[in-house]
């Protein structure tokens, strides 16, 4: 069996369950690695010179790696999986989780098969502030603000008329308007830092870049940060086309990230101008192809299947 | 204070024995060396960093009243990693969310220094491109380097053999290869790795058991004394180069 494309992940997981469906509707040989199966799970890998062999065994199937043409890895991280947080780390089967998925990470890196996507290339997602360095070559990015000293941000916030905060590294926080309340609260930057940036007045657009094609939904809510509108419509989504300039920074942004997937958080301002406040590697499409009907899932099997 | 000409800062361990030594020749060659402990970065320190479309500005002063600015003439960066932090709440998730968001802030400052720092962090690393010894002899066969075999697996680990280990430097494009194992052509292609995977300076290590020397890694946490003088002068030569 050859030309296999290999998802990794927990199976019933919507952005892997979407893509599976997809490859098996276009007829694509696949094999789903249930990430909850690791401590009954067995992985190999040589290379020799630019000859890179191996095999994934579970219970069920067992692959030859340099079979598989394409992999999808939505792995979460292996120490909160059920299987293996409430065992000590002298556990066998702790250490035999953490050497598979280690050796796993090897080989993701230097298979020759489409990786969506490779852990290197999810890099720059860890510092927002240094991931806007490479975003700002091709959109414009909010000022911003990286401190810890409370009169910093005061003086921040009072020079422009809104101002919204995140976190700074790849942790998730909701993007916060700041507000009076939050002042009374400025001391505490001291212990940690925050970021802050000027707010910008316009709509929000997800891009969903997949290879050289994109899938644009502008998003409706009134919420600072959408993935938490609680209103009772909650955020509305519609395809949106973007202009072609807009197309292809995308996908030069993309593929200078070295990502086969991403997901790209647009804000085209009411004054003409595209900003991005951030690339995201491991996006969480299915939500926006339920909403839109836009094929993503679809376009990512096929880009994984090679063509 | 503000730092004088042929000032550089060293980001490192207390423990860190190989930045001593470095601080020491150098001294000898009259750059004035400041240290700065990772412990200092967060604590009691003021750091903004400024980002917009088109400019970059940054400032960070320790307590001690060291400030790093953009007029440094460089930085030895070993910032392996941040000292251990603790929240009041006592919550684990909240002191390594408090870690990460640090770190995070660092990477962009170090990132964006306009003076040399040998050397860049990666988004996710501090100090430097890391990556797995499957990755750099993957990455040394590209290069068209030798390498040796590599197995892991799940039951037994990574098989590590006798291994006659041989450390080689590389400051910018100049390759320090005191025990001349290498030719020419092999020291060019060693250093067009260590330029493709951003490691201005870093320690790559060889394997000269079969008698040919076979690429192990790369490693950005570069043992100094090790490369001698001409080390020493390599790396002068990179904090003067505009």
């Amino acid at each position: 069996m050859n030309n296999i494309v290999l998802l990794l992940g927990v199976p019933n997981e919507p952005p892997l369950a979407l893509v599976a469906s997809a490859l098996h509707k276009n007829g694509v040989r696949t094999l789903i690695w249930d990430q909850q199966k690791v401590t009954i799970s067995n992985c190999k890998i040589q290379i020799e010179n630019s000859n890179i062999t191996g095999i994934l065994s579970c219970p069920e199937w067992t692959v030859s790696l340099e079979d598989v043409v394409g992999v999808y890895t939505r792995l979460a991280s292996w120490a909160t999986l059920p299987e293996i947080k409430e065992l000590p780390p002298t556990d066998p089967r702790f250490t035999h989780a953490s050497t598979l998925h280690l050796i796993l990470d090897e080989w993701l890196e230097v298979t020759p098969a489409r990786v969506i996507n490779r852990t290197s290339a999810n890099d720059s997602n860890n510092s927002k502030p240094y991931q806007a360095l490479m975003i700002r070559r091709y959109f414009y990015v909010p000022e911003t603000l990286v401190t810890n000293q409370p009169d910093a941000a005061l003086d921040f916030c009072s020079r422009h008329p809104r101002t919204i905060y995140k976190s700074i590294s790849g942790e998730r926080s909701i993007v916060t308007e700041f507000d009076t309340q939050d002042m009374e609260r400025l001391n505490l930057l001291q212990n940690s830092p925050i970021q802050l940036q000027e707010w910008i007045s316009g709509f929000d657009v997800r891009v969903h870049v997949v290879g050289d094609r994109t899938f644009a939904t502008r998003v409706e809510s009134a919420a600072i940060d959408y993935r938490y509108d609680y209103s009772i419509n909650g955020a509305g989504f519609t395809a949106y086309e973007l202009p072609a300039d807009v197309e292809d920074a995308c996908i030069q942004l993309t593929a200078e990230m070295k990502l086969g997937l991403a997901g790209l958080d647009l804000r085209f301002a009411n004054d003409g101008r595209i900003f991005c406040f951030e690339v995201n590697p491991s996006p969480a499409y299915s939500v926006f192809e339920s909403s839109t009907g836009q094929p993503i899932a679809e376009a990512i099997a096929l880009y994984l299947a090679g063509s | 204070m503000t730092m004088p000409l042929r000032t550089i800062c060293i980001l490192c361990s207390p423990q860190d024995k190989h930045a001593l030594w470095l601080a020491l020749q150098l001294r000898a060659r009259e750059w004035q060396v400041e240290f700065i402990l990772p412990e200092e970065l967060l604590v009691n320190s003021s750091l903004q960093l400024r980002i917009s479309t088109d400019n970059t500005e940054s400032i960070l002063q320790t307590a001690r009243g060291v400030t790093l600015t953009h007029k440094l003439n460089g930085v030895i960066n070993r910032l392996y990693a941040l000292p251990p932090l603790h929240c009041e709440s006592g919550s684990e998730v909240d002191a390594l969310y408090l870690e990460e968001e640090w770190r995070a802030a660092f990477v962009a400052w170090l990132a964006e220094l306009a003076c040399p720092v040998l050397n860049r962090p990666t988004g996710t690393s501090l100090h430097g491109t890391i990556c797995g010894d499957a990755y750099w002899r993957y990455l040394a066969v590209q290069m068209g380097l030798t390498t040796r075999p590599w197995f892991a697996s799940s039951g037994l680990g990574v098989t590590e053999s006798n291994e006659q280990r041989i450390q080689i430097f590389v400051a910018g494009k100049q390759v320090i290869d005191a025990q001349n194992i290498l030719s020419l052509e092999a020291r060019n292609r060693v250093a067009m790795l260590a330029a493709i995977s951003q490691l201005q300076l870093c320690c790559v290590e060889f394997d000269c058991s079969t008698g040919e020397p076979c690429l192990l890694r790369l490693d950005p946490l570069v043992p100094f004394a090790a490369g001698g003088d001409a080390l020493v002068t390599a790396i002068e030569t990179m904090l003067t180069s505009p």
